[in-house]
């Protein structure tokens, strides 16, 4: 009884403290401004309410533990169930739970291995939360994940960019790097984009000889789902500072310079950004866009 | 621990009606259960077996109030190490490692609300609606009960991963498993949200949008069907579950709701974090390890292009209140079908909901709804792929 009534509780505490600890994690990030890191902002409202739901249903789960009210439900909750939270099946686990005399000394093993593994996962996961800063997703994410190539369309913005193309006069001062990304793969007349000046914020993807993507991811969720998308810059025949130089993967850069055809013919993109200027920036706050 | 459950169930098989409310056919597992608790020389005694309780009864009781305690701190203890020391971790991780925590938090962050919603409408389910009030509001007919129950999905917003939680509640209260398996499946697909957020995707008109939500209603409750169809639906399910489903339904209703509530809170987090953890931790190494050009390279292949997509909604585990944006920026290279294909297989089977339903189902069940719902969404996306 004891010793099953210490790993319900155990688990109890695994699953109450990663809930306490996640809740208030995000309300920590919401608070600094950095929930947007890691979900899009339409949901943060929605986030931040259930955190907050969150932190005081896990604090009365474990005062309930703390005086024993939970152990009648603990008990039902057993092993079991317990090792099959931990989301690994295995042949030993259902056989042992096939027959009614398994061989209990194994599938208990299997099971405690599991739901140790599962308990690893869950506190690493949770202390990398609370500890490491948030961070954003690298170049190399950006590149295993293909920018900008031909089968990524746009999620977003794209209304915008087609109205763009019947006024001369619409502002596109604002336009972000998924924005001119989308207005130049659904553009068919690309001609009428040449020229435009422009003047874009993301991180650098080397391409070939003094190119790179200047790259954004976009969020419509939250970063499992993040689309790198990206602009083509050419360096080469600028005669601006930085000109000619292709600056370190995945940094941040500001390129100034002008919308132009691309020179390599055989490429899908067929509008790239004629740097004038490329500055290293700092991060920025808001590193990813929507 | 045998000794433990076996006469727990024991005290709880004397009254009979509770088990036949789980299942009308699992009968046979009762003499099973009966057989073990006789062959238990301990079975029925309530009080704790005397050998193992001497040493540890009088610790249990500052364990238990230092337990929480400890985790308290511990939570306390590593927020406070990262306000005050902010820089500490910020340099010297490798990019893959660096990319797959962010990639496993972000899923957690996006989860966990759905969760504790879910948690918390399976404890309403469970502990605040009065015994009887939702079963008689639902039909006799087997085929209607569950038509209605699929449309229940509509009073919860809640996504896939908070129907876990909640389908768990609705079996603990004594709904069969084809019912619960049936909201499980048609919820995510059919409730205001998704459909709100399918809408302004890929707007009103087109296919897309009816084709995902009769197809999320058919594949419900044709899963349904087969669940009560099957020669025991409650073999589906884990034992322990099933043990635990058996002994709530039908148990005296404590009279400390609010404490029934919190001890629910406790053991229902015990169950589905860790799961979500793991969940996650896979869908982030995944999405890591396995270059996502591989799968959009095929996109204009009416029939290959149909498997990406699935795959690809298997692999990214997305929230299904969200994924139709996601969707949508593939829906210039991708047809159709093979878009609807993802909304439909998405909410139901991925590398996270099945670390979830793991914690209720069996393998088998598991296997099944894959092999059910791959098959449909399939044919969905090539039927229309070819029509549309």
């Amino acid at each position: 009884m004891s010793s099953s009534d210490a790993r319900s509780n155990a688990a109890a505490y695994l699953g109450l403290g990663s809930v306490l600890a996640a809740a208030l994690c995000t309300l920590w990030l919401a608070l600094v401004g950095h929930l947007d890191l890691y979900i899009n902002p339409r949901y943060s409202v929605f986030t931040v309410v259930l955190a907050a739901v969150g932190v005081p249903a896990s604090i009365a789960g474990l005062v309930a533990i703390a005086r024993g009210y939970g152990h009648t439900h603990a008990d039902e909750a057993d092993e079991p169930d317990d090792a099959g939270a931990h989301g690994h099946a295995t042949a030993a686990d259902e056989h042992a739970a096939d027959a009614h005399e398994p061989r209990p000394g194994r599938g208990r093993a299997v099971r405690l291995v599991l739901g140790g593994a599962a308990a690893v996962v869950t506190i690493g996961v949770t202390v990398a939360m609370l500890v490491l800063p948030p961070t954003t997703l690298s170049a190399r994410t950006a590149q295993q994940r293909s920018v900008d190539s031909a089968t990524l369309s746009n999620a977003t913005g794209s209304e915008s960019a087609v109205q763009l193309l019947g006024s001369e006069g619409v502002d596109t001062s604002e336009y972000g790097v998924k924005d001119w990304a989308a207005l130049i793969r659904q553009t068919t007349d690309t001609t009428a984009l040449v020229g435009k000046q422009v003047e874009l914020t993301g991180f650098v993807v080397p391409g070939d000889d003094g190119s790179f993507t200047l790259t954004r991811f976009v969020i419509s969720c939250c970063a499992v789902d993040a689309q790198p998308v990206g602009l083509g810059v050419v360096t080469g025949d600028g005669d601006g500072a930085g000109a000619g130089t292709v600056p370190d993967e995945g940094q941040w850069v500001t390129v100034r310079g002008a919308l132009a055809a691309n020179p390599d013919q055989s490429a899908d993109a067929r509008i790239v950004v004629k740097a004038a200027k490329i500055t290293d920036i700092a991060q920025p706050e808001d590193p990813y866009e929507f | 621990m045998r000794v433990v459950r076996g006469s727990v169930l024991g005290g709880r098989l004397a009254t009979p009606h509770r088990v036949q409310n789980l299942a009308p056919n699992d009968s046979p597992a009762v003499p099973s259960h009966g057989a073990r608790v006789r062959a238990q020389p301990r079975a029925g005694r309530v009080t704790y077996p005397v050998p193992v309780t001497t040493t540890t009864r009088p610790p249990q009781r500052t364990r238990s109030l230092t337990g929480p305690g400890l985790v308290l701190l511990a939570v306390v203890v590593l927020l406070g190490i990262r306000l005050f020391s902010p820089s500490i971790g910020s340099t010297g991780l490798p990019d893959v490692v660096q990319d797959f925590l962010t990639l496993a938090i972000s899923v957690v962050v996006e989860s966990l609300p759905f969760v504790v919603l879910g948690i918390v409408l399976s404890i309403v389910v469970e502990v605040w609606v009065p015994v009887g009030a939702l079963e008689k509001v639902l039909p006799q007919n087997a085929f209607g009960r569950r038509a209605v129950i699929s449309l229940i999905g509509m009073l919860f917003p809640v996504c896939e991963c908070g129907n876990v939680p909640l389908a768990r509640g609705l079996m603990m209260r004594g709904f069969t498993p084809a019912e619960a398996v049936t909201f499980l499946v048609a919820a995510p697909i059919l409730n205001p949200l998704v459909i709100i957020s399918t809408a302004q995707a890929f707007g009103w008109s087109g296919w897309i949008l009816p084709v995902r939500i009769v197809g999320g209603f058919v594949i419900a409750n044709l899963v349904g069907w087969i669940v009560a169809a099957h020669r025991r639906p409650a073999d589906l399910l884990l034992p322990a579950f099933e043990a635990r489903c058996r002994a709530a339904v039908g148990a005296p209703r404590g009279l400390h709701r609010w404490r029934q509530s919190a001890a629910q809170f406790g053991g229902e987090t015990a169950t589905m974090m860790p799961a979500l953890f793991v969940g996650a931790g896979l869908a982030a190494a995944i999405q890591v390890a396995v270059p996502r050009s591989t799968l959009v390279a095929v996109g204009s292949n009416p029939v290959l292009s149909v498997a990406a997509m699935m795959l690809l909604a298997m692999t990214v585990s997305l929230c299904s209140n969200v994924d139709a944006f996601f969707a949508l920026s593939f829906a210039s290279t991708f047809l159709p079908g093979s878009i609807t294909a993802f909304l439909i297989i998405g909410p139901i089977i991925d590398v996270k909901m099945i670390a979830l339903l793991r914690t209720t189902f069996r393998v088998r069940f598991l296997v099944l709804l894959s092999v059910v719902c791959v098959l449909f969404a399939g044919a969905v996306g090539l039927v229309m792929n070819v029509l549309v």
